[in-house]
This record gives C-alpha cells, sequence and structure tokens, in this order.
C-alpha cells in the first residue's frame, strides 16, 4: 500500500497528466524549438558567411590561417598543460615539460618559415602593396593606411572624448544646457555615418580648407566616435556610486582629488572598453573617409621606414574598407581570391579588437571591487 | 660639510628633523604636484568638456548651414559670382569699377534672375541679362558686362537655384547633372529607403524578438553568454563588409534562384543584408528589457499554472513593451542609416519598386556615390545637403522617440 | 579666563598628541569663545521644500551635543548644512548663517572651503567602505592634506582604527579592500575615516545603526574620552544613547527645532509637551 507506482498516465493517479495538459506541455515545447529555430537562423548564416569567406580567401590567406591556427593550439595546449600541472603535484615536472616542448617547437617553427618564407606566398597578401591595378600583390598599403587614420582619430577623439564625460558627469551643473548637450550626444550617437561624412566634407575639407585629406578623414571619424565615447565614459563613471564621492568630499578632498584617487581608478577599465569598442568602428566604416580622403590606389614605398609611415597628415591615403569596397565593384578582373582576402583581413581585424573589448569585460566583471 | 649632509639626508639621524624629510620619494612628488597644479588638470577638463560640445553643436550646425543655401535661395552665391565676373571683363578691358557700381549690377542681376523663385522641373528662367541704370558705366561698358554675364549664366555659373519642397518630395525624377534641366525629386529613393526599411524590419524584427525571448527566457548558462557573444560580434561587422558578403555572396545566389531576377542585387538583397545587420541591435536591446522585467513576475505566472509560452506572451511581452518598442525603433534607425551594405547591394537603380527582385538607390547611398562628383556650392552638392538634412531630422526623431518610450518606462517604474 | 581656558585646551592638543600625528593645516581657524558652532536663523530649503525652519542654536566648545527627533526631522540635513556638503545638491538652498568658530561658513571661498571639511569629521548612517585597502581608506585624507610619510601614516592610522574598536579585528589585512568588509566594519571604519583627519568637530549621524551593541558602548566609552579633544554633535534615534553621552541636547520635529537644553532637563522636565511624549516614548 505505501509503495504505489505512480504512473504517470495511470487514470487513478491524481497526478496524471490529463490530455490538455500534455498538448500544452507539446505547444511549449514547439514554441521553445521555434524560438531555437529563430536563433539559429540568426547565428548559422552568420558562421556559414564567416567560412564561405574565409573559404574563399584561402588562396592567399591558407598561410595565415594556419599561423594563426597553430598558434592559438599551441598556447591553449600548454596553458591547460599548466593548469594540469598545478593540481597534479605527481606529473607536475612531465607536463611543464612537455607545455615548454610545444611552446618552443612551435616558436622555432614559426620563425624557421618566416625567416625562410617556404610556403606559397607566406604572409605576401598582409605584407605586399597592391600592384597591377590590385590584380596582384596584397593589402600593406590600405592596412597601414587604416592602421594610421584609426590611430590619429583615436589621439583626437579619446582624450576629448574620455575628459569631456568626466566633464558632463562629474563637473557640469545639471541645467537645462548640460540636458541639451546630454541629448544631444545621445542622438548624434544614432545619426547616420553618412551624414557624418557630409559634415567631414562641410566642415573639414572645405571650411576649415585641410583638401582631402587624411588629417581631415580622421577628424571626421574622431567626431563620429566622439558622442560614443562620451557616452560609455558617462556609463562608467556613473557605475562608480555617489556615496563614495560624498565620504571623499566630506574628508575635505577637492573634487579633482575624488576624480583623480577614486572615480577615475575605478572607471578607466569601462571607459578603456568603450574606446576600444570605438577603435574597432573606426576601422571598420566606410561612409565617412569615402569624401573626406580615402583614395582608390595610391603607390606607396615597398620597403623601409616609409612604408611603415607612408602618408603625411596632408596625404590623401588608401584604406582597407575603401579597399573592400573598391576591389568588389570598381575595378575589374581582380582574383576573388582577393577580394575575399580583404574582407577577411577587415572582419578579422574588426573582431580582433571586439574579442579584446569583450574579454576585457568579462576579465572586469569577474573582479569586482564592491 | 653642509653640502653632504643636504645631498645624503638619510644618514643623517637627527631626531629633531620630521620624520616625514626622509622619505620623500617619487609618489610624494609627484602627488605635490598634482595636487598643486590642480586647476591646470581642473581648466583642462573643462576644456575638453566645451570643446566637445562644440564639436557637438558644430555637427547640428553645419549640416544644416551647408543645406540652406537650397532651401532659402542661393543669392549669396549669385552675387558673389557675379562680382568676380565683373571684376574680371573690367580688368580684361581695362576700366575701373567702383563698389558701388558692383553692388548695382548685382542687384540688377538679382532683379532679373529672381533666385527666390523655386526650381522646378519646369521652370523657365531668363536666357539672358542685361546690365542697364548702372551709374557712369558707358554703354559699351554695360553690353561687355551683359554679354560675359549671359555667357555666365548659360554655363551655370550664376544661375539661380531654390528648391522646391514639394517637388522636391514628390517628384520620382532625380537627374542631378544635366545641364539643362536638372531634376532634384527625392521621391524614388525615398520610397526605396522606405521598401528596404520595412523588407528588413519584416524579417529582422520576429528573429529579433525571437531570438531574444531564447536568449533571455530558455538558453541557460553558457549557451546564453556564447550567444550573446555571438551576436554582438554580429554587430560589429562593418557595414561595408556586409555589403560585399551581399554582393558577392548572396547576389548570385538570388540570381541562380529566382528565374525572373535581372540582377541579383535588389531589394530582396538590400532586405536580408539590412536584416541581419540590424538583427543584433533589436536582439541586445530587446534581451535586456526582457531581463529588466523582475523575476516575481516569471514566478507569478508559473506559480498560476502558466507555461513558458504563455508567460512570455501573455506577462512578459506587455510588461516590456516600451523597451521591445525602442528595440525595434533603433533598429530602424540603423537600417534608414545605412550606407554601405545598400549602396552596394540593392542595385543603384533609381525608380519606385514593384516587385521584391526591382533595384532600388536609397537616400544614404545616393549621398555616397553622388558626393564625391560635385564641387562645393553647386546645387548637386546642396541638394546632398538637404538629403543630408532629411537623413538627419529621421534618425533624430527616432532617437528621441526612443528616448521618450524608454524613459517612460523608467517613470513608471519609479512612480 | 574663558579665552585662556580654550586656547589652553588646543594647546594641549597640540602637544599632548604626538608631534608626528599632527596634521597641519595651512591656516587654523581662529579660536574666538566658548561656542564653537553657531546657527543663527538657519533655514534650508530643497527646491519649494522646507528642510528647516530658520533656527537659533549653539554648540559649546568640547561637549557632546546630542540631537534627537523622528525620522525626516532635517537631523541629516543640519550636519551637512555644517561642513557646506549641501553644496553638492544643487536645489538646497541656506539661508542664515552657520558659524563655526566665530566664521560664517557661507562666506568661505575656494580651497578654503575644503580645510573647513578638513575640521569637521562626518559619519553618515550607511556604511561606506571605499574600494581602497582599509589602510589607505584611513590614510586618504591625511594624504590629501599632504601628508605621505609612511611611519606617521601606519602611527595614525593604527591610532584611528583603535579608536574605531576596527584595529583587532583588521590589523593583520590591511591590505584587505575596503569594501570587502562586513557592514559593521565598514561602519567603524567609516568613523576611522573621520577621526583620521584630526578633526576639531566630529559629526556622527546616527553611527551605531549597524554595528552591534557591544561595540557600540565601547565606541560610546571612547567617544567620552574624544569629548577632552574634540566637539562630537550625535544625532541619534536612540533616544538613551542621547542620554547616556550627550551633555546639552536638542529636539527637532518636522524640520523645526522644538527646544534645546541640558540633556538632564529635556529628559526630564521639558518646556515642551511633545519633547516629553518623544523621550518617553509616546510620540504619535
Amino acid at each position: 500500500m505505501a509503495n504505489v507506482n505512480l504512473n504517470p498516465n495511470d487514470g487513478n493517479n491524481p497526478f496524471a497528466r490529463t490530455p490538455q495538459e500534455i498538448k500544452r506541455k507539446r505547444i511549449e515545447l514547439g514554441a521553445q524549438f521555434t524560438f531555437l529555430m529563430m536563433t539559429m537562423a540568426l547565428v548559422i548564416p552568420m558562421l556559414w558567411i564567416m567560412w564561405d569567406l574565409a573559404y574563399r580567401a584561402s588562396d592567399v590567406l591558407s598561410y595565415t590561417y594556419m599561423v594563426i591556427g597553430v598558434g592559438c593550439v599551441g598556447l591553449l595546449i600548454p596553458y591547460f598543460l599548466i593548469e594540469a600541472a598545478k593540481r597534479n603535484e605527481h606529473k607536475r615536472k612531465l607536463f611543464m615539460g612537455l607545455a615548454i616542448a610545444i611552446l618552443a617547437g612551435i616558436s622555432i617553427w614559426i620563425v624557421c618559415i618566416t625567416v625562410f618564407n617556404m610556403d606559397n606566398g607566406g604572409f605576401d597578401f598582409l605584407t605586399l602593396n597592391p600592384k597591377k591595378r590590385m590584380t596582384a600583390g596584397g593589402v600593406w598599403a590600405p592596412l597601414i593606411g587604416t592602421f594610421l587614420l584609426v590611430l590619429l582619430s583615436l589621439v583626437i577623439s579619446a582624450p576629448i572624448g574620455i575628459l569631456a564625460g568626466v566633464y558632463l558627469s562629474e563637473f557640469a551643473n545639471d541645467n537645462w544646457f548640460t540636458r541639451i548637450i546630454n541629448l544631444a550626444v545621445v542622438n548624434l550617437a544614432g545619426v547616420p555615418s553618412i551624414v557624418h561624412g557630409l559634415f567631414g566634407v562641410g566642415a573639414f575639407v572645405y571650411f576649415m580648407d585641410m583638401g582631402r585629406s587624411l588629417l581631415a578623414a580622421s577628424s571626421t571619424v574622431a567626431v563620429m566616435t566622439l558622442p560614443v565615447i562620451i557616452t560609455s565614459t558617462k556609463e562608467a563613471l556613473t557605475s562608480v556610486p555617489q556615496s563614495f564621492r560624498a565620504a571623499c568630499w566630506n574628508m575635505g578632498a577637492t573634487k579633482w582629488q575624488t576624480i583623480r584617487t577614486l572615480v577615475l581608478p575605478n572607471s578607466i577599465n569601462g571607459i578603456l572598453t568603450g574606446v576600444i569598442l570605438q577603435v574597432a568602428r573606426a576601422a571598420g566604416e566606410t561612409a565617412p573617409i569615402l569624401f573626406t580622403g580615402a583614395l582608390y590606389y595610391k603607390k606607396i614605398a615597398d620597403t623601409g621606414f616609409d612604408s611603415f609611415v607612408p602618408y603625411g597628415l596632408e596625404d590623401r591615403f588608401m584604406a582597407l574598407s575603401y579597399h573592400l569596397f573598391t576591389v568588389a565593384t570598381q575595378v575589374q578582373d581582380v582574383p576573388e581570391s582577393f577580394q575575399f582576402g580583404t574582407a577577411v583581413v577587415l572582419i578579422g581585424m574588426v573582431l580582433m579588437v571586439n574579442s579584446i573589448s569583450i574579454g576585457f569585460r568579462i576579465y572586469l566583471r569577474a573582479r569586482k571591487r564592491w | 660639510m653642509e653640502s653632504t649632509t643636504t645631498q645624503s639626508p638619510k644618514s643623517t639621524d637627527s631626531g629633531s628633523k620630521p620624520p616625514g624629510e626622509s622619505q620623500r620619494g617619487f609618489r610624494y612628488y609627484s602627488n605635490v604636484i598634482v595636487d598643486k597644479f590642480e586647476w591646470l588638470f581642473v581648466g583642462f577638463i573643462y576644456l575638453c568638456g566645451w570643446s566637445a560640445i562644440l564639436f557637438v553643436l558644430a555637427i547640428f550646425a553645419f549640416v544644416f548651414v551647408e543645406g540652406a543655401p537650397a532651401i532659402f535661395g542661393n543669392s549669396d552665391k549669385i552675387t558673389t559670382n557675379t562680382q568676380k565676373a565683373v571684376k574680371e571683363i573690367s580688368e580684361q578691358h581695362g576700366f575701373d569699377v567702383s563698389d558701388s557700381q558692383l553692388d548695382q549690377i548685382s542687384a540688377v542681376v538679382l532683379k532679373q534672375l529672381d533666385p527666390d523663385k523655386y526650381h522646378t522641373a519646369n521652370d523657365d528662367h531668363p536666357k539672358e541679362v542685361f546690365v542697364t541704370d548702372v551709374d557712369g558705366l558707358t554703354a559699351i561698358q554695360k553690353q561687355w558686362i551683359s554679354d560675359r554675364l549671359t555667357s555666365d549664366l548659360r554655363i551655370g555659373r550664376i544661375k539661380p537655384f531654390k528648391l522646391n519642397p514639394t517637388d522636391f518630395a514628390s517628384n520620382e525624377k532625380w537627374v542631378p547633372e544635366s545641364a539643362k534641366k536638372p531634376q532634384f525629386g527625392i521621391f524614388a529613393m525615398l520610397m526605396g529607403t522606405l521598401s528596404v526599411t520595412i523588407l528588413s524590419m519584416l524579417i529582422a524584427v520576429p528573429l529579433g524578438l525571437g531570438a531574444a525571448v531564447y536568449v533571455s527566457e530558455f538558453a541557460g548558462g553558457k549557451t546564453r553568454e556564447t550567444l550573446k557573444v555571438l551576436i554582438e560580434l554580429l554587430a560589429a561587422i562593418p557595414s561595408v563588409v556586409w555589403g560585399f558578403v551581399g554582393y558577392m555572396i548572396l547576389g548570385p545566389i538570388l540570381l541562380d534562384s529566382f528565374d525572373s531576377a535581372v540582377v541579383g542585387i535588389n531589394l530582396l538583397n538590400g532586405g536580408i543584408i539590412l536584416a541581419l545587420m540590424s538583427v543584433p541591435v533589436i536582439v541586445s536591446m530587446s534581451e535586456d528589457a526582457l531581463r529588466a522585467v523582475p523575476d516575481s513576475y516569471r514566478e507569478a505566472a508559473m506559480a498560476l499554472g502558466a507555461n513558458r509560452i504563455e508567460m512570455v506572451f501573455k506577462v512578459l511581452f506587455p510588461a516590456a513593451k516600451h523597451g521591445l518598442l525602442a528595440a525595434v525603433l533603433l533598429g530602424v534607425g540603423r537600417a534608414i542609416g545605412e550606407t554601405m551594405a545598400v549602396l552596394m547591394c540593392t542595385g543603384h537603380a533609381v525608380q519606385i519598386p514593384e516587385g521584391l527582385l526591382d533595384p532600388v538607390r536609397t537616400l544614404t547611398a545616393t549621398i555616397a556615390a553622388e558626393l564625391g562628383e560635385t564641387a562645393p556650392g553647386d546645387e548637386h552638392y546642396l541638394v546632398l545637403f538637404v538629403i543630408g538634412i532629411v537623413l538627419f531630422t529621421f534618425a533624430f526623431l527616432i532617437n528621441i522617440i526612443a528616448d521618450v518610450i524608454v524613459k517612460g518606462i523608467r517613470t513608471e517604474q519609479h512612480g | 579666563m574663558n579665552q585662556n581656558e580654550t586656547t589652553q585646551l588646543t594647546g594641549d592638543l597640540a602637544t599632548d598628541a604626538p608631534a608626528a600625528v599632527k596634521v597641519h593645516h595651512e591656516s587654523s581657524l581662529p579660536i574666538s569663545s566658548d561656542i564653537h558652532i553657531s546657527f543663527d536663523n538657519v533655514s534650508v530649503k530643497y527646491g519649494s521644500d522646507v528642510a528647516l525652519q530658520p533656527f537659533d542654536m549653539q554648540i559649546k566648545r568640547n561637549e557632546i551635543f546630542g540631537i534627537i527627533g523622528p525620522a525626516n526631522a532635517g537631523k541629516t540635513t543640519l550636519l551637512k548644512s555644517i561642513n557646506r556638503t549641501l553644496d553638492f545638491i544643487p536645489s538646497a538652498k541656506v539661508s542664515g548663517s552657520v558659524k563655526v568658530n566665530g566664521q560664517d561658513v557661507s562666506a568661505i571661498r575656494g580651497r578654503r572651503v575644503h580645510q573647513l571639511r578638513r575640521h569637521i569629521g562626518m559619519v553618515f548612517p550607511l556604511p561606506v567602505g571605499l574600494p581602497l585597502s582599509v589602510y589607505e581608506n584611513v590614510a586618504y585624507a591625511p594624504r590629501r592634506a599632504g601628508m605621505h610619510d609612511r611611519r606617521v601614516l601606519d602611527e595614525l592610522v593604527e591610532k584611528c582604527l583603535r579608536q574605531a574598536m576596527l584595529w583587532d579585528e583588521v590589523k593583520d589585512r590591511l591590505d584587505m579592500l575596503g569594501t570587502k568588509l562586513s557592514g559593521g566594519q565598514q561602519q567603524r571604519l567609516t568613523i576611522a575615516r573621520a577621526l583620521s583627519h584630526q578633526p576639531e568637530i566630529l559629526c556622527l549621524d546616527e553611527f551605531s545603526i549597524a554595528i552591534d551593541p557591544v561595540t557600540t558602548m565601547k565606541i560610546e566609552d571612547v567617544l567620552l574620552e574624544l569629548k577632552q579633544e574634540l566637539t562630537i554633535v550625535l544625532v541619534t534615534n536612540l533616544v538613551q544613547q542621547a542620554r547616556r553621552l550627550a551633555d546639552n541636547t536638542a529636539f527637532f520635529n518636522k524640520s523645526e527645532l522644538i527646544e534645546f537644553g541640558p540633556t538632564e532637563k529635556i529628559f526630564s522636565e521639558p518646556e515642551q509637551q511633545i519633547t516629553l511624549d518623544y523621550v518617553m516614548g509616546d510620540f504619535g
């Protein structure tokens, strides 16, 4: 009597499932499956597109894939080995030895193939300038152009943006003017990038007479990233509780002392995360540089110092995003692998920067200070 | 003796000296310096704050000021170009023109050309300019000036121009570079933008909301974190890469799969690509909105015997409706403002689309494609800036509405 | 005579305290009389809400001045008006004059405001551990005042932590984050911080909320000792705490000063009925 086996489908069991319940359960499962499919409808095309891009670029980038792949494996395996060595007292030496051996082997391998340039093309796609109307060579000139563009725009926008964020959230009084400015900043972050491009043409190229140049393009990109940097800085600053500030003020610390000793040290990581995200955005945007300085093709030095700083502030320059647009739609007879290779390099760059930012944020969440 | 003691204060063991003296290291001095020059740092912060504010205001001002002559008439340009031409002709023929005479000439020209008259497709501006009634000029000088100005008028250097708002908004024809009768009508491009945006939203909103529900309510732990990171990375892919994907990968697929498709880059292509681009915005914003619904709502729904689907549709969606609406609006904002992707994958034909496979052109793509060919100050350039103003206004309205909606939730929750 | 006594006392303070521990204030506020803090016709408004009705009150040097009253009586606002932290609330408006050592605090300009705040230690009811190490929490104010000598700071930190009854619990983990301490420990850390800049006035706002009764009693003993050196303003909603500690007590109700006077008088034969009701627990 005590040991009654409750069969869920038995009619005598008061907790048995009614047909209605079973139907509801089926509907629930069906809907959950639908939601899963919707998510997959986003994720799978994306992964497929990535794979397709990477696959069709493999003619010029196979070597780079290999080095990156082997590099990742070569770092991950020793990492796990070292972790295991920490836990396992007896085989510590074995694990550590294995880890060191793998690391050494891979570094020797990378050095060898880099020095002797064994493979087909090697890093040529990354290190050579475009040649023969973009049908040969590589993407070095646009790559370095994008790098300089991002660097220069960051030099302009990061200090101004961060300090403006500090000003708006710590110093400015809360009056109608500040509220309008805050609203303007938020709205500016949502303005289409082509409008920023228009602003750059009107303000920097013609009004300030910079002409179409690296400087004008960097300033335009800087103005585009400025509102987002201001917003993320303000967010990072407001995440520091007000009570900390009040405690410092009560001890006679000035506003600046409070900011320097307490607020900034506890929000600088959040601020940097925001700035890094804007690096990725600046590297990928095309519309703002289209009319402010980017160029189809510019011949630059192949080697030496000039190949690293090929564009002066007054010069027009090649940029990777615009180069992708060019080789895809404007130039005839570009090999497919070159077009896809350019896209993969651009995506790789942007996603790498973004992953750094995401990793940074996860790390920050793990070590919360209050 | 003295010098040795001052050089090595650590060696002197004197009890009378305050103990602070011996340990002043780098940190001490850096602190002292930073505190001493506090006004400098604070001043710098103020400077940067205000320059950023100036930048922000300048963006608003500049786009409007650059486009203004197209809206209010370009009489300034006519005046300057007329005066320039008169000076050239006077140097060429060797006579002097005073400033008051210049003013009189430009007044006469403005009167004859009437720049306050709207530019329309059919307008008939005078073909010749006659300079009369100017004090102190001989008849032959007036004749020279008139000839020169008439030729300037024919090549469009002193052309009067003022955009007719109704014609601008309703004309389907966009022929900006025509020498005889340029036409500036954005209706077709407006339709292009609208159709691409609507199509992309039809795809993106259900997918985005479904994915947000899955991520926030069904997926757990690691799956959830992975999906969120993937979606964030999806949001980071540059628009030119999306355009490339549409142009190189999706285009050929569409061309193969639809017999009636003439080109692979068309409305459908643009819609799909834009949907993929705006989905991450929608997912992350609506996921935030769903997460913001307190867990007590979920528990109460479960306690009443609702299953998770009923909970999602009957409890969470009503509770988070403002946030979801804001998410959709921001997705719309991104779709309207997108440039490079639509430039590369919508086919770039100015026409009102009649089917999914027609190529279209959007407002943003027009600016991106044509601004490079224009000279500052001429009509085409001005009209492109007016299109910029239109886009700016769209973005601004969408942002403000989304902002108000989100603020609305906050006050609802707190008050 | 009075004048002499007070100068004598501050002189004692200066010599009794270890020379190293003395924080050097660039310009000490002048000592004028027996009255340390005086409120002349002071009233505070937040926008259109009246937080404090106009009132006059004097707090004597080296006494414990108790302030009692129900919630929302304006007690915390009163403390904030002394060290001018009301400046950080844009809507707050103070009229009348708060005088510390005879000097009107609203007349203080520029950097002198920070020196005024260094003369006044503040402890608010919510425990706030700064996200710095315990040591740096206590050394924060001296460092801002320009003291960076490790040995002096060590002594000072130990002294303040001992006075706040926290030393024994944290002496082995001074490099731990102040935010990771328990609530009661953080509250005592807040008290130690308030003492760390060697204030002349110590304002305690319901300091015992997060602290257990035994430790509270110990801190109360410390306060009685500190009375020799400081003026203590004690805002409390524990009526008996005010009775135990305070020399003079003021009763606030609904943003109004009802009365103030010697503690015994307030507790045994106050002038207003409402005061008696409150101290007897018959309020409301």
